[in-house]
């Protein structure tokens, strides 16, 4: 049997009282990328949030690591080695790129261990060494990109959630933020990435979930997906 | 015209409203909450303090250290029993504001019925009120003594909390985006109550202060409260040093203005809070965000550096 | 025996359904402006104030031009001139009491569409902060001004414009008759505006500014016109007011009076009329039995003033109300359109519309 990670079964949340994901049977195995692909409005961010325990639950459970987190609140998760990167707002941006990277480590207490995190950190974003002192919501599009992962990293997650992160950026900055993911995950840590663009995300992941209306309607390994000509004529059309 | 009288005025006033605005801006940029009970928290600094100072004898130091945990206390429990609970539910942010209303209500007339019971209804602490120098015609005397070192300490200290200590930088973190602070593991509700114990505490202190200074009501912080909003909307509810400007603003453009008014066109000085409300409506109306976004360090850095690295 | 027990009540009676009335009117208007429009018009004394001003400021003026009272606007004489003259001159007593009711929703009406700059361009809780404020800013210049109220004494002599007819009781039975005749058309038009096309575009405006924008340039009319009416509507309440309790003191508009009436329209049920008479009926209640006067009456006394009380009282009934009953005793209905009403007919399944309609929302944290 695979190692799952985290799994959802039978989740159904939404906010208030409105439903918006319904029995979302879901699996993310240990040190793969798992990409959940769909369109606009489908409930891909939603089901992200309510892993991290941001929305309201009203049936089913996540298992993380093989604790059931279901009732937890999402700074507790945090601590547990959960990390998170939002679609919008994922920085703060009154605070400076370092001290935006100082909260990323919020939950730590090895002190020596986390400046060492941060030196190597603004290794691997050299442009954020450089704007250390500015304030985050100075940063370009990209450059807030390049900082929310940085902050997630600071964690030291185990799994890291991220929501769109290449949406509307220029190709080249694309490019280069898959390149991290790609770092990130071969060091070691597991990523469920959300796209909107399911050829990119198909391609680069391992597995592949397809949401649709809030509902989970196919899943396999992103190649056969990409492959499946169901799949292709639903949600890429003819191109 | 002597303007020495004014300026003395200004700068006490101002120091007061000051140290309550930093207050509701706290509150405020934490919450979201426009919280009208803030009032209220002036208003049991400057009682405790009084009848401390009167009935029992202490001195005013001791005085206000119970002023700041009497109204810290009283913040705590507002948000732990009608906010926090209130948020949980779901509860639009204007019913909030409506609470708070409510809130103030009960405190407010709580403490008429006391001080009437008490013949406290108007009260100052006595202390021992000396002349120690003299600005201009302005006598400056010992409740000056208390009043501009107490502010610029609680503004030194309040600013190296919110940038070198940890739960500082996570207050301001929660008060940019509470979501994301409770993803990179900020416990809210924790910090949640220590921002109401220390935003509740500094407005104390400063009821407190006000009660050396003057005579009090229990509706003092109603009173006072136009000139927080004011003081705080200039910092756009949200900046500390734009809070900072906007008391002193506040308390410089009241007594100034009002002098100013009285002096040339006659104008009766029980006209004074129209000052502060012209400011709450022209602040609004032109420029909402205050100073908030106008980084005042950085703008003295660039003009000391002379805008190079 | 009986009779003499009843007669010596009947005046407490009256003076209930009077003031009832007054703040069922006030009431109505902010439920309006709050309830149905979703504008946090919390200086709403200020809109009342104007109205009680006029009345106050139009009969005394007039009456001291006509009758040549030269006895001074404040003075206790010219109060005593004034009152005789309205009691002695039928028509003219009514006809000024008329005519401040039209210039008092006139003018009531201006300062609303005034007010509705800033209710255009607020965010919600800055609105409310201003108009807070607001409120308390008029009652400081009136009470400053002489020539208005006459300050701190207040302008007396604005007789009851029944002042003619002499027996007492039935003058002021037929003073209530005509305020709960206000009121009762108020109601009529609150609610058939409530029901009407406006009625569901406010709502729609209220729940939804992005929904409603789709509509065009509408918003900002339709925002403007509640504050009109709605502010008109307060100061007909002022009105009605200072000819009853014949005369107007600046200090007795407070800003209170905005959060006795706002806890009126919470308890009642925000956005539902009937709601709001239950509610202003209890507040009004309250307001009349928690005084030392009818305390006093019951042989009950306190050390401290009860009218502290009664604030303490106000400030519960909003916390609670607020924390575990938001919608009120009586919730707003779904938004009444020809298809519910064809829904209603029929055998259709409304209920889960209801459900959705109904609530507000949560926040996912907690
Ligand atoms: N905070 C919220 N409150 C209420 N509804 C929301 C909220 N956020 C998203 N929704 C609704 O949930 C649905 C799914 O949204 P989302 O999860 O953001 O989809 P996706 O990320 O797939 O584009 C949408 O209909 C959206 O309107
Ligand atoms: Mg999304």
């Amino acid at each position: 049997m695979a190692d799952y990670i985290i799994e959802s079964k039978e989740l159904t949340a939404g906010y208030g009282k409105a439903v918006i994901i319904q029995d979302v049977n879901f699996q993310a195995e240990r040190g793969k990328v798992t990409a959940i692909v769909g369109p606009n409005g489908s409930g891909k961010s939603t089901f992200l949030k309510t892993l991290f325990g941001l929305t309201r639950v009203f049936n089913g459970s996540v298992v993380f690591d093989g604790e059931d987190i279901t009732k937890l609140p999402p700074e507790v998760r945090a601590r547990k080695g959960l990390g998170f990167v939002f679609q919008v707002n994922n920085v703060f941006p009154n605070l400076t790129v370092r001290e935006n990277l100082e909260m990323g480590a919020y939950a730590r207490t090895d002190k020596e261990q986390i400046r060492k995190d941060m030196g190597e950190i603004l290794d691997i974003f050299p442009i954020l060494r450089e704007r250390q002192k500015q304030k985050a919501g100075s940063l370009s599009g990209g450059e807030r990109q390049m900082l929310a992962m940085a902050m997630a990293l600071m964690g030291r997650p185990k799994l890291l959630l991220l929501d769109e992160p290449a949406a509307a950026l220029a190709p080249k900055v694309v490019t280069q933020i898959f390149m991290k993911i790609r770092d990130i995950v071969n060091s070691g840590v597991t990523v469920i990435l959300v796209e909107q663009h399911a050829k990119r995300a198909l391609s680069f992941c391992d597995m592949g979930y397809v949401f649709s209306s809030g509902r989970i309607v196919m899943k396999g390994p992103g190649k056969d997906l990409l492959a499946d000509e169901k799949f292709v004529e639903a949600f890429l059309g003819k191109r | 015209m002597d303007l020495s009288i004014p300026l003395i005025n200004s700068l006490t006033l101002g120091s007061l409203y000051t140290l309550m605005a930093l207050g509701l801006t706290m509150s405020f940029s934490v919450t979201k909450i426009a919280n009208f009970a803030h009032a209220e928290l002036v208003t049991i600094g400057g009682y405790v303090t009084a009848l401390l100072v009167n009935w029992m004898g202490y001195g005013l130091g001791e005085s206000l250290i119970a002023a700041f945990f009497a109204s810290a206390l009283l913040a705590v429990a507002m948000d732990e029993g009608v906010f926090k609970p209130m948020i949980k539910r779901g509860s639009k942010p204007l019913f909030l504001l409506v609470a708070s209303i409510g809130i103030g209500l009960v405190v407010r007339y709580l403490l008429f019925i006391y001080a009437d019971l008490n013949a406290v209804i108007t009260v100052q602490a006595k202390t021992n009120v000396q002349l120690i120098g003299r600005f201009g015609r302005a006598g400056i005397t010992t409740i000056h003594l208390w009043v501009f070192p107490i502010t610029i300490v609680s503004v030194v200290l309040l600013h190296l909390m919110f940038h070198y200590t940890k739960p500082g930088k996570a207050l301001r973190a929660m008060a940019d985006n509470e979501d994301l602070a409770r993803v990179s593991g900020v416990k809210i509700y924790t910090l949640r109550r220590l921002m109401w114990f220390i935003a509740g505490g500094i407005t104390g202190v400063a009821g407190g202060l006000w009660s050396a200074y003057s005579v009090i009501t229990p509706e003092i912080g109603w009173y006072a409260l136009l000139r927080i909003f004011a003081a705080s909307i200039l910092g756009g509810l949200v900046s500390f040093w734009g809070t900072i400007a906007g008391g002193l603003i506040v308390g410089f453009a009241e007594n100034f203005g009002i002098t100013f008014m009285n002096t040339y066109f006659n104008v009766s000085t029980a006209y004074r809070p129209l000052i502060s409300f012209v400011i709450i409506v022209i602040v609004l109306l032109l420029k909402p965000t205050g100073f908030a976004g106008f980084d005042i360090v950085g703008w003295l850095k660039e003009k000391v550096k002379g805008g190079g690295e | 025996m009986q009779i003499e027990f009843l007669a010596s009540y009947m005046p407490i009676f009256t003076s209930f359904i009077v003031l009832f009335a007054i703040y069922l009117i006030a009431a109505l208007s902010l439920n309006m402006e709050y309830g149905y429009g979703g504008i946090p018009n919390f200086g709403h004394v200020f809109f009342i104030s104007v109205g009680a001003y006029m009345a106050g400021v139009l009969t005394a003026r007039t009456v001291d031009y006509i009758a040549g009272i030269k006895a001074g606007y404040c003075s206790g004489q010219a109060s005593v001139l004034r009152t005789e003259y309205l009691s002695s001159h039928p028509m003219e007593a009514v006809g000024i009491f008329v005519a401040s009711l039209v210039l008092g929703a006139i003018i009531g009406g201006l300062f609303g569409y005034a007010a509705s700059y800033p209710a255009l361009r607020l965010k919600e809780d800055f609105l409310a902060i201003t108009l807070i404020f607001i409120g308390d800013m008029g009652r400081i210049i009136a009470r400053n001004e002489e020539g208005i109220v006459c300050a701190l004494t207040g302008l007396t002599g604005i007789a009851n414009p029944l002042s003619f007819v002499k027996d007492v009781g039935t003058r002021s039975i037929a003073y209530a008759l005509i305020v709960v005749a206000f009121a009762v058309l108020t109601y009529i038009y609150v609610q058939r505006l409530a029901k009407s096309p406006f009625g569901r575009l406010l709502k729609a405006v209220r729940d939804d500014d992005l929904a409603a924008m789709a509509l065009g340039k509408v918003v900002p009319r339709v925002r403007g016109e509640v504050m009109v009416i709605g502010s008109a509507l307060a100061a007909v309440a002022g009105v009605l007011r200072t000819f009853y309790i014949q005369g107007v003191v600046a200090d007795d508009f407070q800003p209170l009076i905005t959060f006795l009436v706002l806890t009126m329209v919470i308890l009642g049920g925000m956005a539902n009329n009937k709601g709001v008479i239950l509610g202003t009926l209890i507040m009004t209640a309250l307001d009349q039995f928690i005084s030392p006067s009818f305390l006093s009456l019951l042989g009950i006394s306190v050390e401290f003033d009860v009218t502290y009380m009664k604030y303490i009282i106000i400030g519960l009934i909003i916390i609670l109300v607020l924390m575990f009953r938001p919608q009120g005793a009586i919730p707003e209905g779904p938004v009444e359109t020809p298809a519910l009403e064809l829904s209603k007919s029929s055998e259709w399944d409304v209920e889960e519309k209801l459900e959705i309609g109904g609530e507000e929302e949560r926040s996912p944290s907690g």
